[in-house]
């Protein structure tokens, strides 16, 4: 039988209706089936097929006509169904600018994303950081400059929707082995942390792998999470997370010192946890953690040394400390080639908790130390940009950094710092920190390589001898790999220590020897 | 109660900053999109929280239901061109003594010149003043009252201008019963009263030849056909390079096709008024675009007055303000300035400041996928604006970013059949930043024709309209 339909006032390409036929496939009970405008060449066309009806005859050049011959009507009308969804098929190929302008075309374009790297100025990263955490995504905030109160209703926000806000002002996070922000990548294994403070977790991460451990998860909480106006709502969140989470075994918190009111949450939360804990409050109170059955530890290598202590079965550590007496040795070797004038130490740094935790070390035996982000603020350095006495730069400090790159992606700032440091010739020793991992500067030592081994060569035509001692913030799997940024620094006669605080000891050591044990400021 | 990481592993993310961070992803095989961000403007920034807090609300839901209900209205909407009569006749509201023009309402004394020599000049048309110190006269004691032809259902392109007297064709959507009107354009007396306000014995005596002897056998041809389909002429414009806005070459030439054959079947035409009509035709360049025109208001006269609904119905300019209409607050304006137009003069010597700016109605095919959406339809229109094909493609393509719908009645070869973008979302226009898109010609301060370009409609039309939705429906906006 005929079988006739037909669209009014629709019409559609003809190249497009002769490949529907080919798309329809075979239908057991079709015979023939045509789809075209009915004009009157096309009708004729359909009459010579022998499919032309009644009510295709009817039709007009504007309309579309489905014209079939086939073994009953019920086949006609599932053929017609099957043309009609062929007809209002969806262009497979979204329509659309395909660039991704906000959140919710990123998730179409990928679907179950979950998380949001966010790095945007302080403003309108708050407004991108809405965005996510309500589609749903855990968030990685690197901005600062963030107001106090929008950290606090976007730290709320995501605790309701059990999310992650990992910053303000985070720097990294180690989770489920990506390497997040500008993050080492380190072995995995029993020891879970989370942190307040950027560098100060990147050091502990990276010494647990080099001392022979492994990292489960390491979570930013960002820099203010353990001020009263947050009260450390990250950080109780992924205090939580590490507590239940079964590769952990031992957990480090790590912040600079809380809020009073904060502390005792945490400490409340540490008393309760199941699992062994080690705190790093920098230069805080110890005695509250010892109550709360903590590890209170004061570097960075300790916090490392102490979670890798706390684990059963117990793991052999790969530490190379130096004793005392080769301290002295190194010291006594590098004292006797000063000239007179030489007596002081400056260090410039990119990590700003590291420089602090080499202020804290050497503090005990050179004395008090002039920085632009001071233990003490009388020690506040005038002009950033001129050191006096012992001194320490954190060039990753927003007067070095402002409309730049973060000094450990860009730490080509430091250059200069360091020629004019090395030229000064009250100056005996440069302290450095190098960091290492993703998104960090591709090269770090080999940027400075040149520069040192010339400034050295330099003092030593002008009488003079300068020491350069460094750490190297990362591990054998960054991208730089800790081996070959240590092999670099050595060959251009930097003294290359395991750790920050090994680095700053041996400065101290040395500047300490060079000024008298009980040297340092006048 | 247990506390996993909320992390899914592999983990995907979606970075927004430095794309140092999304490499630094990358680089470990993290599946990663980078935002392509860039600081919102400040009308957008300031609304991104508000927006954020309806997107959450229960309020998005009614909104997406209303804007479907209204897309639905946009996508079955099927215009026939049904009648050709004096504007009086056919035009709800009008009355003798009214004068429309383009745009949304102004003034008197804010109107452009072009408008208000259009103005004066249509009294005169109409017979009501004999001088144009005696029209402006009756204009600023009320006897003569001027409008805002959207306001009417009526499209005024360029200067709107469009007297009682005049005739308008009448497009009427099969699906909704909704009507749309605009004046034919006057043959060879190039923008003529309607479109540059202009007027001389020349143009009174077409006017009055459309009138009295080429509308009513249209008029009647009309009705005996029961009108002439126009969107599948429409479809194969589009098909053939057509945007319908800046260029209907294809359109027209289907249609005066149609329309020879149809005079010449009219009963008992005498030769010399048959002549009239052919020469109506033929001497009419852009024949088919008030058709297109009156089509596009048919059809956004169905999406109208849907409750909670922010598709934009109305997008028109007067030279001095631009204005937008949106479906859920009726026939409220919402202004800015009007835009400047970019583009290519016809002469050597045009200065950009002697551009008007965006002046007409034409812009409402925009509104439904035509025109500056439709850019990828028409390589001519492309190089007419002074840009590539690829910069037509990518245009279409970032509209839909702003959109509801492809309009499947206007399908783009160029973007292997998809089609084009259509049903402007006032809350996507706010949410993204991206400014709706329209082709037009440019029209100097003293009425002359001067080249052709695209602008793009002002943000600060979808803030204020934004505030109105917001302030309409704030019981049920939380925060």
């Amino acid at each position: 039988m005929i079988c006739n339909y037909v669209k009014t006032n629709d019409y559609r390409d003809s190249v497009f209706l002769m490949g529907l036929g080919r798309r329809l496939g075979q239908v057991p009970g079709l015979e023939r089936v045509a789809v075209l405008m009915a004009t009157p060449m096309n009708l004729s066309l359909l009459d010579d097929m022998g499919v032309l009806g009644p009510e295709g005859k009817a039709a007009g050049p504007n309309d579309l006509i489905i014209a079939m011959s086939v073994t009953d009507a019920e086949t006609g009308e599932k053929v017609r169904a099957r043309l009609d969804a062929l007809l209002n098929e969806k262009k497979p190929q979204p329509m659309g600018s395909g660039a991704c302008r906000d959140i919710a075309a990123a998730l179409r374009q990928l679907p179950g994303a979950d998380l949001a790297v966010i790095s945007l100025p302080g403003e309108f990263a708050v407004v991108e950081a809405e965005k996510a955490l309500n589609a749903g995504l855990n968030v990685f905030m690197f901005s600062d400059n963030v107001a106090i109160e929008d950290e606090r209703k976007l730290k709320q926000l995501a605790r309701d929707k059990k999310l992650l806000m990992m910053g303000p002002g985070c720097g990294l996070s180690f989770l489920n082995g990506n390497a997040i922000g500008l993050c080492s990548k380190v072995r995995r294994g029993p020891i879970g942390l989370a942190a307040a403070s950027g560098s100060g977790l990147q050091e502990t991460m990276v010494l647990i792998d080099r001392f022979g451990s492994g990292v489960s998860q390491a979570i930013g909480v960002g820099g203010r999470d353990l001020r009263d106006e947050i009260g450390g709502i990250t950080m109780l969140q992924a205090i939580d997370i590490l507590e239940a989470d079964v590769d952990t075994k031992v957990i480090v918190v790590i912040s600079k010192p809380p809020g009073k009111n904060t502390e005792r949450k945490i400490m409340d939360r540490l008393r309760a946890c199941s699992k062994p804990v080690i705190v790093n409050f920098i230069n805080g109170d110890k005695d509250a953690i010892v109550q709360a059955g903590a590890v209170a530890t004061e570097t960075f290598a300790e916090t490392a040394l102490a979670a890798i202590s706390r684990l059963t079965p117990p793991v052999a550590t790969k530490i190379v400390d130096l004793s005392a007496s080769e301290l002295a040795a190194i010291a006594a070797s590098e004292v006797g080639k000063y000239a007179p004038e030489q007596r002081y130490l400056r260090g410039i740094y990119c990590g700003g908790t590291l420089a602090e935790e080499a202020m804290l070390i050497m503090r005990r035996s050179i004395g008090d130390i002039y920085a632009n982000a001071p233990l003490s603020p009388d020690m506040l350095l005038a002009n950033p940009q001129i050191s006096r006495e012992h001194c320490v730069i954190d060039i990753g400090a927003e007067e070095f950094t402002r409309g730049k790159p973060h000094a450990a992606i860009d730490p080509s700032p430091r250059l200069d710092r360091f020629r004019a440091e090395a030229a000064d010739p009250a100056v005996a020793l440069i302290l450095m920190d190098f960091l290492l991992g993703y998104g960090c500067n591709p090269d770090p030592a080999g940027m400075m390589a040149e520069t040192i081994a010339e400034a050295i060569a330099a003092a030593g035509r002008a009488g003079r001898h300068l020491s350069v001692v460094a750490s190297i913030c990362g591990s054998e799997l960054d991208p730089q790999v800790f081996s070959a940024q240590k092999a670099k620094l050595r060959a251009a006669g930097v003294m290359v220590m395991d750790s920050n605080a090994a680095a700053a000891r041996l400065a101290a050591a040395i500047i300490a020897m060079k000024n008298g044990v009980s040297g340092g400021r006048k | 109660m247990t506390t996993a990481l909320p992390i899914g592993s592999p983990l995907k993310v979606v970075a927004i900053g430095a794309e140092v961070f999304a490499d630094a992803l990358r680089e470990q095989a993290i599946e990663t999109i980078q935002l392509q961000w860039s600081p919102p403007a400040d009308i957008v920034r300031k609304h991104q929280r508000q927006l954020c807090e309806l997107r959450e609300s229960p309020l998005a839901d009614k909104i997406a239901a209303a804007n479907a209900k209204v897309i639905e209205s946009l996508l079955n909407a099927d215009p026939y061109w049904v009648d050709m009569k004096p504007a009086i006749e056919v035009v709800p509201g009008l009355k003798p003594n009214m004068i429309l023009k383009s745009g949304p309402p102004l003034p008197w004394d804010q109107l452009c010149s072009t408008q208000r020599m259009g103005i004066c000049n249509g009294i005169l048309y109409e017979g009501l003043a004999t001088s144009d110190a005696e029209a402006e006269a009756l204009v600023r004691s009320g006897e003569v009252e001027f409008h805002a032809a959207n306001d009417f259902e009526v499209v005024g392109p360029g200067a709107g201008i469009l007297t009682p007297s005049m005739i308008v064709n009448v497009v009427e959507d099969r699906n909704s019963g909704k009507r749309g009107y605009c004046a034919p354009f006057e043959g060879p007396n190039k923008g003529g009263l309607s479109g540059w306000g202009i007027y001389n014995a020349d143009i009174k005596k077409h006017l009055d030849l459309l009138r009295d002897v080429v509308g009513p056998i249209f008029s009647k041809m009309l009705k005996r056909i029961e009108g002439v389909p126009i969107k599948a002429i429409i479809t194969r414009g589009v098909e053939m390079g057509d945007e319908t806005h800046s260029r209907q070459e294809a359109e027209s030439l289907i249609l005066i096709n149609k329309l020879f054959f149809l005079l010449f079947d009219e009963p008992a035409i005498p030769s010399d008024v048959l002549r009239c009509c052919v020469d109506f035709l033929d001497k009419t360049p852009r024949f088919f675009h008030p058709i297109g025109m009156a089509s596009a208001m048919a059809t956004l006269q169905s999406m109208k007055h849907m409750e909670y609904s922010t598709v934009v119905i109305a997008q028109v300019g007067n030279g001095v303000e631009y204005g937008i209409k949106v479906s859920s607050l009726g026939d409220q304006w919402f202004t800015a300035p009007s835009p400047q137009l970019k583009g290519m003069f016809l002469s050597s010597d045009t200065r950009q400041d002697d551009i008007l700016p965006w002046i007409g109605d034409s812009c409402i095919l925009e509104a439904i996928g035509l025109g500056g959406f439709a850019a990828a339809a028409s390589p001519a229109v492309a190089r007419l604006t002074g840009g590539t094909f690829a910069d037509a493609i990518a245009q279409s393509r970032e509209m839909a970013d702003i959109c509801l719908c492809e309009n499947r009645n206007f399908l783009l070869p160029a973007l292997d059949y998809a089609g084009s973008p259509a049903g402007i979302d006032l809350l996507k226009v706010l949410a993204t930043g991206i400014q709706p898109v329209l082709h037009g010609g440019m029209i100097s301060k003293t009425g002359k024709r001067m080249g052709a370009g695209t602008t793009r409609v002002p943000l600060a039309c979808f803030a204020k309209a934004f505030a109105a939705f917001a302030a309409k429906y704030r019981e049920e906006i939380p925060g």
